[in-house]
């Protein structure tokens, strides 16, 4: 029996203890999706709460079809929609406009290298990413800090594979091209 | 690809290591030739690393116990959740019959019914019972089709309204 089924059993036997080594261990990867997702909101932790304590809820239902994570994230990530769609934030905007080749700005001053190095640089970053449509900033997050596959991906958010591969591909490119349009390296060497 | 410089997405796809061996093998030449392309991968490697580096985002340190004292205590939500049910059940019985009583005659069914309660031959009565009660409609089946439409409609609220809200974590 894996260690997910063993940890799941002990909470449907009413192990409260057991339930809170789940929340220790996942509380990383929801905070990501929150985080990542709802910008700028003093509900932030309280949307992480609930998360839990749908998991909570539904555990008994959970028929490992997929991994715990990707359960577990996906249940953030409805979550998260769901408090988008209360307060009326919309959650892809249009990108054509902002789609434009990297040769058009390949002779800018700043690089991404030059750019992400030291704490200063991680600000900038998040701040950049914080500026793009939801669903991308969501797929950065889950494929880089939290090393989800495409297909891990697809299942939280209930996308297409080529759907999210294309939104990360997007996504890179578009916060590549705004780190290079906006800063210059006097902004970046304090 | 060696003559072509590589795009944006081939990069990406390059350094998540998803190009096949000789796509590799032929972008790995362009790029020890190509200064545009060289520049163009540092630029997305550096931010790959920003992106992998990224420190996340904290709670607070007691999260995981607040979350336990949100808990329901043992059984709470299953025996609200009954609570919930059997009150509705109830209500939905009292309408039922509130609109039946008021609507359809069932003084037929009430003499009917006398017959079949003192009879020691059940089998008989209950028969005298349904012929009964299909006289006293007088072909009016007003009240079996009201009947199908209650269960049509507690079933169409429960599978668009109640049911959803917890289909829609299940994976």
């Amino acid at each position: 029996m894996t260690d997910d089924k063993l940890l799941i059993n002990k909470i449907l036997a009413g192990n409260k203890k057991a339930f809170q080594s789940l929340v220790e261990e996942y509380q990383r990867l929801v905070s990501h999706i929150v985080f990542r997702m709802v910008s700028y909101s003093v509900d932030r932790e309280d949307i992480c709460q609930d998360v839990f304590l749908k998991v909570y809820q539904n555990l008994g239902g959970f028929k490992f079809e997929s991994k715990l994570s990707t359960w577990i994230a996906k249940i953030a990530y409805n979550t998260c929609i769901s408090y988008l769609e209360k307060k009326r934030i919309p959650l892809f905007d249009d990108l054509s406009s902002k789609n434009k080749s990297l040769e058009s700005i390949s002779d800018c001053s700043i690089r991404p290298d030059e750019i992400v190095e030291g704490r200063e640089i991680s600000f900038l970053l998040q701040t950049e990413i914080e500026k793009m449509p939801v669903r991308f900033r969501t797929i950065l997050t889950l494929y880089h800090l939290d090393q989800m596959s495409y297909n891990q991906i697809g299942q939280t958010m209930g996308l297409p594979q080529g759907t999210v591969k294309s939104y990360l591909f997007r996504a890179r490119r578009l916060l590549k091209e705004n780190l290079m349009a906006k800063y210059q390296p006097e902004d970046l060497c304090h | 690809m060696p003559l072509k410089h590589l795009t944006d997405e081939e990069i990406q796809d390059y350094l998540d290591g998803n190009l096949s061996q000789q796509k590799t093998l032929l972008a790995e030449r362009h790029l020890e030739t190509c200064p545009l392309c060289q520049e163009t991968l540092k630029q997305y490697q550096s931010l790959y690393v920003g992106l992998k580096n990224d420190k996340g985002f904290d709670l607070s340190k007691s999260f995981a116990k607040s979350v336990i004292k949100r808990l329901p205590a043992e059984g709470e939500a299953e025996s609200r959740f009954n609570f919930v049910n059997i009150f509705l059940t109830i209500l939905g019985i009292i309408i039922t019959a509130g609109v039946t009583l008021y609507y359809v005659d069932l003084r037929p069914l009430v003499k009917a019914f006398s017959h079949v309660l003192p009879g020691p031959e059940l089998g008989s009565g209950l028969v005298a019972f349904i012929k009964n009660l299909l006289v006293g409609l007088n072909g009016n089946i007003g009240f079996l089709i009201f009947a199908l439409l209650t269960l049509v409609i507690i079933g169409a609220l429960d599978h668009f309204v109640f049911q959803p809200k917890y289909r829609r974590i299940s994976l």
